[in-house]
């Protein structure tokens, strides 16, 4: 046999263009309500974060509150010679600039609290998934126990226990969340561990953590992309509920959901502005979260793309 | 001859035993379906340096399960493994990794084989940086001498995988291994997944790593004549047994065992893309319930009654040929 070469017509493809990422951008703004949505949104962190400068009190500033200035409704002067826009609540407090305030409050918390549930469950899944066996037994039986409970009921039981206050909140939430995503990546990163490029690895003696983090990692995280941004709406509510059971923030650093509780008596006598401006607003964020998560799946899963 | 890898007696085994509630069901006489599969079933074989071994069976009959022990990725169940005359109990954790480092595997599929988000500058450079082989100053030297030992240039260095041809990334895979220097290539059905006119450059490729470093192939396929062309020896597998080993020419013209009569029967007729070789009377059988005593009794032309009960031992034949089947029992020759 004459012997060729084998290297025989290896010209190189073009490169693809690589593309751009408004392009993707304007792929997920081309649903009408992801849009607005992502607008509102947009407005509403630009609101939270801004708080401190276009909020008309600082409401954690008790030296400022009058007590004559309480339960004043929407439009009403202060003392002062303000305007308060949506009215007061039962301490004199400027009810526009307790909710700016809250409204930081409500999204940062969860943020947290997802940020911490995704690091602690993409540890556990993918050292689950990598070791199998008894470790993968162990590790999933605890994620299944914590399934188990509500949310609700978890969180409910370690703020109970531990008291309110931001910090507790937060990790509170973040033990109520971790197991899902734990659940999420065991699952497809067992399937990515079958996959030829990871034996390879593991042929070429590249250490499991590497493998984990850096190999497998990577291939996993849109779907956690996704939930990440769809639990991270249910933690706002949670939060919000907690809160409002008075388990959440503190007293003095009021949350949206603290100051829908707060209202709430008032509403029979006609103060409705104290719990229904806030309540709004915290249905606007979940809405928001929701349908942007829900946008995202869309966009990310090849599948539902048409 | 210190062999590269030579592999005594392996047993691997996959499933579970039967547990607690299996047992009871099939005292109820319900219909249990057995779980445990001997995929490996005392297999001995010797990798020679610098040598192209063969390794071809129907489809389940172990094959893969054989080069992923023989690549250091499953331990056997029982049996013993040596590399260069040690075994892996005998080492330390840094000749252990030089050790799993000297047997790489190359794969079938080349879609899945490469980690789809990383370049093949990362891709290749990996395991020669976190193994310390080459300084990072010196590796984009090193891949790139990589990508031109299997016939790519530099150009490729930043392409993601999806960019390339299935040829080109096998080519990339190839590449990977390379880049630690190993002393065996265990390739599973490294060209059944490319077209003809691919497979033929990738095989000379082959060929010239075997010429050019020494490297010894475990060549593992389906497609007979593939293996002929390239292979130095071929062993023949059949339900988790190696049932002869020879040389390429012995066994193509002058085969022992009946199956591999049968197989070499059949070759004319194989194309490349047949997964099978059907033409062997009989279904394969299960290897969950594999037959008593030669498992190939049940489509064996020439079976008497021996081999419904016993096992054939392994027998050489003549020098370097070895077959398990009850009619050469009388030739043995003193090893
Ligand atoms: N990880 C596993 N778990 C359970 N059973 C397995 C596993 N790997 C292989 N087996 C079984 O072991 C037997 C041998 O499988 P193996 O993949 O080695 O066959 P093969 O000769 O490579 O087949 P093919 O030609 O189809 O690739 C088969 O019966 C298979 O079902
Ligand atoms: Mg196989």
């Amino acid at each position: 046999m004459i012997e060729q070469t084998d290297t025989a017509a290896l010209t190189l493809p073009p490169n693809p263009a690589r593309r751009p990422v408004y392009e993707d951008l304007l792929d997920f703004l081309r649903d009408p309500v992801a849009a607005v949505a992502a607008f509102v949104f947009l407005v509403i962190i630009m609101l939270a974060i801004a708080a401190p400068w276009i909020a008309p009190q600082n409401p954690y500033d008790l030296a400022s509150l009058n007590i004559l200035n309480s339960g004043l409704p929407p439009g009403s002067s202060s003392l002062t010679g303000g305007v308060y826009l949506l009215g007061t609540d039962s301490q004199g407090r400027d009810l526009l600039s307790a909710m700016l305030y809250g409204l930081g409050i409500s999204l940062a918390v969860p943020f947290a609290s997802v940020l911490i549930a995704l690091v602690v469950g993409v540890t556990v899944g993918l050292v689950a998934a990598y070791s199998g066996g008894r470790l993968d037994t162990l590790l999933m039986r605890l994620v299944d126990f914590q399934l188990g409970f509500p949310p609700v009921l978890l969180a409910l039981v370690i703020l109970a226990v531990s008291g309110p206050g931001l910090g507790k909140t937060t990790l509170a939430l973040a033990t109520a969340y971790w197991a899902v995503f734990a659940r999420l990546v065991r699952g497809a990163a067992q399937s990515e561990r079958q996959k030829e490029y990871v034996v390879a690895a593991r042929c070429l003696a590249i250490p499991a953590h590497r493998i984990m983090f850096r190999h497998i990692l990577p291939n996993v995280i849109s779907p956690l992309i996704v939930v990440g941004a769809l639990e991270w709406g249910a933690c706002v509510s949670l939060e919000a509920t907690l809160s409002f059971l008075g388990l959440g923030s503190p007293i003095t650093r009021p949350s949206l959901g603290m100051l829908i509780a707060n209202g709430l008596s008032y509403i029979m006598a006609g103060r409705y502005w104290v719990s229904i401006y806030p309540g709004i607003l915290l249905m606007s964020v979940v809405l928001c979260i929701n349908i942007l998560g829900d946008r995202l799946r869309e966009c990310l899963n090849p599948r539902f793309k048409a | 001859m210190t062999m590269q890898i030579s592999a005594t007696a392996i047993v691997k085994r996959y499933g579970s035993q039967p547990g607690p509630l299996t047992r009871l069901a099939g005292r109820l006489n319900f219909t249990v379906e057995p779980k445990l599969v001997q995929a490996l079933n005392g297999v001995s074989i010797d990798v020679r340096p610098g040598e192209v071994l063969g390794i071809v069976g129907e489809s389940g009959c172990g094959k893969s399960t054989l080069g992923r022990v023989l690549a250091g990725l499953e331990s056997p169940d029982e049996g013993s493994l040596t590399y260069e005359g040690r075994t892996l109990a005998e080492l330390d954790r840094r000749e252990r990794k030089t050790v799993q480092l000297a047997s790489q595997v190359i794969f079938q599929d080349p879609w899945a084989s490469l980690n789809p988000r990383w370049r093949i500058r990362q891709i290749i450079g990996e395991a020669p940086l976190v193994h310390g082989l080459v300084e990072r100053r010196d590796l984009a030297r090193h891949v790139t001498a990589m990508l031109t030992q299997v016939g790519l240039t530099e150009d490729y260095l930043d392409r993601f995988p999806h960019e390339l041809s299935g040829g080109q990334r096998q080519r990339v895979g190839i590449a990977r291994a390379l880049a630690v220097s190993p002393r065996t290539l265990i390739c599973d059905e490294s060209v059944s997944a490319l077209d003809v006119s691919i497979q033929a450059q990738i095989l000379r490729l082959f060929r010239r790593l075997r010429n050019d470093l020494g490297i010894s192939l475990v060549f593992i396929s389906h497609d007979l004549s593939v293996v002929h062309n390239l292979s130095d020896r071929i062993a023949v597998m059949y339900l988790g047994r190696i049932v002869e080993i020879g040389t390429a020419q012995q066994i193509y013209e002058a085969p022992s065992h009946p199956y591999t009569q049968a197989l070499i029967a059949d070759a004319p007729r194989l194309s490349t893309q047949r997964r099978s070789f059907s033409v062997i009377r009989g279904e394969l059988p299960s290897p969950y319930a594999p037959p008593s005593g030669c498992a190939f009794h049940t489509r064996c032309p020439k079976a008497f009654e021996r081999c419904r009960l016993d096992v054939p031992a392994t027998i050489a034949t003549e020098p370097g040929r070895t077959v398990a089947c009850h009619l050469y029992e009388e030739a043995t020759i003193p090893a």
